[in-house]
């Protein structure tokens, strides 16, 4: 089951085009990869997703619901690039209260997704006093306490050194494993590799979707860096 | 010292701020719009006082009519629009706010006068507002001693009577000071300017830091995140009245009369109106600079035009509309007649329903405003 379909999903800012005319699938239980450089609309694609911002062209169903609905909402989790985050309150507070935003959860799965992350130790320090790598676990942990059906995380591994990156690639795949579909952007080729299928966008253009091999044999490339770049470049 | 890093700084910091042309506006605009209005704040009251008179003056048979002589020497003076009125006439007007003062002559005015040279008469004022008391007294005592010398010039050979005039007030009188008439203006002044500033701020940190974004992307809806605010900022306004009001009565020895539940009700509706403008007002502020910029747009015009000192009915008449949409007119109005008149729920309902819908009106732009974040 498909659980994100887009067709010539459009945005554009007055006279500049975001996103143009990107048709995709997004199949249920698969790490789904945003690639593309700075500025290449993999943000606005995803705030379209959640709803965020009206797309000023084409369509998208998420969960089989328009975008623009709100009761699905508590089935997807989101992570924004900037921790998102109320330094004022505690990790736990945090976490507790966009749970409750989804309709609440257990103090059982509080603790539960605390250890996940591996902050259960300052689950009640201040956010504001965490370090940037900490804030994005905590981050991590409020998208995904409610248990949604679908993840969409916006380059949720920057700032993060290469020891917790994999951690969280641990989690995505045991997360993927038990049906969570989770679609990520990312600029790094060795988070790219370990997507189930990528999209490119360069310009607000979708220029490429595939599995990582497809990617690379597409692009004429041998690895996935070179076919980055040719995408990138537009040389292809 | 190096001349020319200091140049460069100096220079740096005036690039940044022509730059940010709100800042410029509110070096220049802004003190020159307000300066504007103390002036014809202060000067607009020096116009014509309508003063009731209410001449029950017997005059001795076949002696000189001393009321009525007196009554024509007002009339004569231009600082005064005289209206003849009876007693109970002169307690409506004075409730209405359609005069002043009133000058009562008791019937044996001209005897008093004439056989015991005394000059007894009774002034009559409503008493809540202590600027316009204060302009009132002023007024009279510049214009009165000329009027009274005019209308007894007939005495006069006979050398100066004794003048006994009795100060009554409708409202608060002695055992109010001034301080005690100021408490129903500056408490709903104080909860207004930090609940306004704590939400719009709180508000805009919200947006900054991204976790309106992510609130947007849960199913919570606008409604309840703005009445979620409202609730919470409320909590910290009822607080806050209720330590400024038992800090100003038990501490300042404020002198109040009505009941303390009302004071509360009108917070908590001037809290509503608040909150809501803190919101909607946020989407106007890209930082917290300019978010404390919004006190000399917001807070200062309601300060001067809300009746809390300059009475709204003595400004220029096209001044009073918007004295008449500022939040602050209806609370301060409510609280003096809850605490200084000692009315109940009835008188102070207009005011209150006023504020209400104001409110509502507010958390309903606030929501609105909620939707532009989808672009």
């Amino acid at each position: 089951m498909a659980v994100i379909v887009t067709d010539h999903l459009s945005k554009s800012f007055g006279t500049l085009i975001a996103v143009k005319d990107v048709t995709l699938q997004v199949e249920e239980g698969e790490i789904f990869g945003l690639l593309g450089p700075n500025g290449s609309g993999k943000t606005t694609l995803m705030r379209m997703l959640m709803g965020l911002v009206k797309p000023t062209g084409g369509a998208a169903t998420v969960l089989g619901h328009p975008v623009a609905e709100k009761a699905h909402l508590a089935q997807l989790g989101y992570m924004t690039q900037a921790g998102a985050l109320y330094g004022d309150l505690t990790v736990r507070e945090n976490i507790e209260f966009f749970a409750a935003m989804c309709g609440g959860v257990s103090k059982e799965r509080i603790a539960e997704v605390l250890a996940l992350v591996e902050l259960s130790d300052r689950a009640n320090s201040l956010v504001a006093t965490l370090s940037g790598g900490l804030k994005q676990r905590a981050s991590l942990a409020c998208a995904l306490v409610h248990q949604p059906r679908l993840l969409i995380l916006d380059e949720p591994t920057v700032g993060v050194d290469p020891t917790l990156r994999a951690e969280f690639w641990r989690h995505f795949r045991q997360l993927a494993a038990n049906g969570t579909t989770i679609v990520v952007s990312s600029h790094t080729m060795d988070e790219a590799e370990r997507c189930d299928r990528l999209a490119f966008l360069r310009q607000g253009v979708l220029l490429a979707v595939g599995t990582p091999q497809q990617i690379v044999s597409g692009a004429r490339a041998t690895r996935l860096e070179e076919a980055f770049l040719a995408y990138a470049g537009g040389l292809n | 010292m190096n001349i020319s890093r200091m140049r460069m700084i100096a220079r740096r910091v005036v690039t940044q701020f022509r730059r940010d042309h709100r800042t410029m506006g509110l070096l220049l605009v802004v003190p020159i719009v307000l300066v504007s209005l103390l002036a014809i704040l202060v000067r607009s009251s020096a116009g014509a006082i309508n003063l009731g008179v209410v001449n029950n003056d017997a005059a001795v048979t076949g002696g000189p009519a001393l009321g009525s002589a007196l009554v024509s020497a007002l009339q004569a003076n231009d600082r005064f629009k005289v209206a003849q009125v009876t007693s109970a006439g002169a307690e409506t007007a004075l409730k209405d706010g359609r005069i002043k003062a009133a000058v009562v002559l008791g019937p044996d005015f001209t005897r008093t006068l004439v056989t015991d040279r005394r000059l007894t008469l009774q002034l009559v004022l409503e008493g809540s507002n202590p600027v316009d008391t204060m302009g009132v007294m002023q007024a009279l005592s510049q214009t009165a001693q000329q009027a009274l010398a005019t209308a007894i010039s007939p005495l006069q050979a006979q050398g100066s009577p004794a003048i006994d005039i009795q100060t009554k007030y409708l409202y608060g009188g002695p055992q109010f000071d001034t301080l005690d008439l100021f408490a129903p203006a500056y408490i709903p002044f104080f909860v207004f300017f930090v609940v306004f500033l704590l939400t719009c701020v709180s508000f805009l940190r919200e947006r900054l830091q991204g976790t309106l974004e992510r609130l947007m992307a849960t199913p919570v809806g606008r409604g309840e995140i703005v009445i979620g605010y409202t609730v919470g900022f409320g909590i910290f306004a009822l607080v806050q009245s209720l330590t400024i009001l038992l800090w100003s009565i038990y501490v300042l020895n404020i002198h109040y009369v009505g009941s303390l539940l009302l004071v509360f009700l009108v917070e908590a509706v001037l809290t509503i109106v608040a909150v809501g403008m803190g919101i909607f007002l946020s989407i106007f502020a890209r930082n917290e600079l300019q978010a404390v910029q919004f006190i000399p747009i917001v807070i200062v015009p309601q300060f001067l035009l809300s009746g809390l000192f300059w009475p709204i009915k003595d400004m220029p008449t096209w001044l009073q509309p918007f004295a008449y949409i500022m939040p602050l007119t209806y609370a301060a109005n409510a609280l003096r007649n809850v605490m200084v008149k000692g009315l109940g729920l009835t008188a102070i309902a207009p005011d209150a329903l006023l504020l209400l819908a104001l409110g509502v009106a507010m958390l309903l732009l606030a929501a609105a405003t909620l939707r532009r974040e989808i672009a």
